[in-house]
């Protein structure tokens, strides 16, 4: 009874299976076949549902244009295509093009041009959960992404999705101020915070919720650095604020030197470095009057919309004014740790080209009062100056200069102890403790 | 023991037919005042009238509310998709997605579709894949449809003001083509 039962279920299966497999035979036969859709419906639901939201399949834009139609089953998601500019380009050209001439398309390059990077683990970089994880809207070559599979990096690669998010490619989503909110935020570049309490943001913020109407002014991020929605985004100053050709005035002219040969692009002798070629070969810097006014003027031209050229002219004049002001800080700093290592009392470390600061090894520097002149740079000297363009009082103030003064004093402090200590160890650098200097209180 | 194996088995394939057929009947029986035009399934035999065999249904749904609606231009289809209610449309959608595609077979020139398969990868080849036989979702097949009817869905797209549905590309796309190349075109996806 027991065994009859057993064959008739046998049996049962069976019938039910068999269609089921040769079902699959047929779809499988046909490579023109594949039906992502169907699987995917049940494994990622909110990545079809997204997409088919989105303007992309409307326009019978569907997954294998993206990635291809190598990946059909299971086992070989692997031959997933994932997409990069060039991949948008292949319908988005204009766009693909301005955002190729513009900083963010260098984002990668720049990146792994910072020294520190290199001594991060590497989910804080290529994994994507530290500078990689913004840093990812720059364009990698073929070779870079196959060499960033093999270090185990695994996904992230793509760049238009940094504002485009995945797999919706909102063009309304990125036109938003909160597009650029994931990046420019926090430590080095909180233009968020900035823009968003200062009077541009909050107006463009009541006008998303409403409380303005939808004509009134409140610009957008877009509405000063992406006009038109040109994807070119490049500013007069670019993220250090500093530039070629130096500045006319005496004193400024040798805190801009002083700050460039901290970021190692001059040497101590004042003379160019090979990184000074890498920095303009990412376009880190402008490195040409005409350069500078030409993004200048296009900043002006969005101011004009509401303020009178006199008086926009005159606002960024001011934050131009503090970077001098800012620069005159830092390079006092900068000085008084250099003439630490002119005079024996700091030792010029390893992984240093000159014995003198630098600022692009971040919190990698030797040692606290260093660790404190990086916060000072690239924390406070930032927002001393972006909070000035950024229309925000307090980050200039508070956050900024006020920082700045705070962390000159703490410099000259910690520089004394350090001389000192010096002295009272006969003149013998690495007897220095580095736990007994005091340390930071940023990050 | 073996009748009672037997048995079990028949009964198991005789339950899947006639469940199949339970829920299919109402969209089959729809269908076949299709079959005139479109073959029984969904096969067409004329050569201006398209096979519907394997159509995404997203698209199938799409195509069949746009005649209804005016909004695609047609030579009948806006006449015959009005007598369809939603549902049905919805119920032959599901059918005709069933249907195992076959391609057509005409003859062509060898040359001719060498040319229009260069056409092809130059300005269509991005969205049609696999030389046009790839659907999915609102992307419709066209490796191995009937050259007449490519020919003449690609003649009204170039009509400024005929409502042929198009992604703004394939406007971009088709413009300039001559007479020839659409020709050269519409053989070689029908020979896929
Ligand atoms: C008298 C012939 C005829 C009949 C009957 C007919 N069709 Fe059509 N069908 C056509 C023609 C011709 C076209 C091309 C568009 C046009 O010119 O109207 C077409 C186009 C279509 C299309 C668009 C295909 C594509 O690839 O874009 C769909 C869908 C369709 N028909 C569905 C149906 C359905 C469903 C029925 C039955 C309810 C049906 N047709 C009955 C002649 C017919
Ligand atoms: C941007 C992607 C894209 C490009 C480029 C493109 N197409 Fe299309 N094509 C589509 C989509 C999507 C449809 C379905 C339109 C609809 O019904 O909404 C379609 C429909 C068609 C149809 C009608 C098919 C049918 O069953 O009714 C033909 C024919 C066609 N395309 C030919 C071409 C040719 C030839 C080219 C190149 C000159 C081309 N397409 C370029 C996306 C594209």
């Amino acid at each position: 009874m027991k065994i009859k039962l057993i064959i008739v279920l046998f049996f049962t299966i069976l019938g039910f299976i068999f269609p089921l497999a040769s079902w699959a035979v047929n779809n499988e036969t046909d490579a023109a076949n594949v039906k992502c859709i169907e699987c995917h419906e049940r494994i990622t639901p909110n990545v079809v549902n997204d997409w088919k939201l989105s303007h992309h399949s409307r326009e019978g834009v569907t997954c294998a244009h993206c990635h291809g139609l190598d990946h059909t089953t299971s086992k070989d998601s692997e031959e997933a295509r994932l997409p990069q500019p060039a991949t948008c380009a292949e319908c988005h050209e204009k766009q693909v093009k301005q955002f190729r001439s513009g900083k963010h398309a260098l984002a990668w390059t720049v990146m792994n041009a910072m020294p520190t990077t290199h001594k991060l683990p590497m989910a804080l970089t290529k994994g994507s959960k530290g500078c990689g994880g913004c840093h990812k809207i720059g364009e990698k070559t073929p070779e870079e992404v196959a060499q960033l599979k093999e270090e185990g990096s695994g996904y992230g690669h793509a760049a238009c999705d940094s504002c485009h998010t995945r797999h919706i490619f909102s063009k309304q989503e990125a036109r938003q101020p909160q597009a650029c909110q994931t990046c420019h935020m926090g430590f080095d570049h909180p233009q968020w915070e900035m823009y968003s309490t200062s009077k541009h943001g909050v107006r463009a913020l009541l006008k998303q919720n409403g409380v303005l109407p939808e004509t009134a002014a409140g610009p957008t991020c877009q509405d000063c650095h992406m006009q038109d929605g040109d994807h070119e985004v490049r500013t007069p100053w670019g993220f250090l604020a500093v530039r070629l050709p130096l500045p006319e005035d005496e004193e400024w002219r040798k805190d801009q030197i002083t700050i460039m040969q901290a970021l190692g692009v001059l040497d101590p002798e004042g003379n160019p470095t090979p990184r000074l070629e890498v920095v303009k070969a990412a376009d880190v810097i402008r490195s040409t009057q005409a350069d500078f006014d030409k993004e200048r003027e296009k900043l002006l031209n969005a101011c004009s919309n509401c303020h009178s050229d006199k008086f926009a002219k005159g606002e960024l004049a001011k934050g131009d004014d503090l970077i001098k002001k800012a620069d005159h800080l830092l390079a006092e700093a900068i000085r008084i740790i250099a003439s630490l290592y002119q005079d024996g009392v700091l030792e010029k470390p390893e992984s240093y080209t000159y014995a003198f600061p630098d600022l692009l090894t971040f919190h990698d520097a030797p040692r606290p009062i260093e660790h404190r002149l990086f916060v000072m740079h690239l924390e406070h000297r930032m927002r001393t100056f972006q909070g000035a363009f950024h229309n925000n009082p307090d980050y200039s103030l508070w956050y900024g200069w006020s920082e700045m003064v705070v962390d000159l004093s703490a410099i000259k402090d910690m520089a004394e102890e350090l001389r000192e200590k010096y002295e009272a160890n006969g003149g013998l650098a690495k007897n220095i403790q580095l736990e007994t200097t005091t340390s930071p209180e940023g990050k | 023991m073996l009748r009672t194996i037997i048995f079990s088995s028949v009964l198991v394939s005789f339950l899947a037919i006639i469940s199949v057929n339970a829920t299919e009947r109402s969209a089959t029986t729809l269908s076949y005042a299709c079959a005139g035009c479109h073959g029984t399934a969904g096969v067409s035999a004329g050569t201006s009238i398209p096979s519907l065999a394997g159509l995404p249904s997203e698209y199938f749904i799409e195509a069949m509310q746009k005649f209804k609606n005016g909004k695609r231009g047609a030579t009948i289809m806006d006449r015959i998709a009005k007598a369809y209610s939603n549902e049905e449309i919805v119920a032959m959608a599901g059918f005709f997605e069933q249907q195992t595609w076959v391609a057509a077979s005409i003859e062509v020139d060898a040359e001719v579709v060498a040319q229009g398969q260069t056409i092809h990868e130059d300005k269509c080849a991005r969205c049609h894949l696999a030389a046009g036989k790839y659907t999915e979702y609102r992307l419709p097949r066209i490796g191995g449809q009937w050259a007449d009817y490519l020919y003449f869905y690609m003649k009204n797209a170039q009509i400024e003001g005929f409502k042929q549905p198009q992604p703004k590309l394939m406007k971009k796309s088709l413009e300039g083509l001559t007479e020839a190349e659409l020709t050269a075109l519409a053989q070689f996806y029908a020979a896929q």
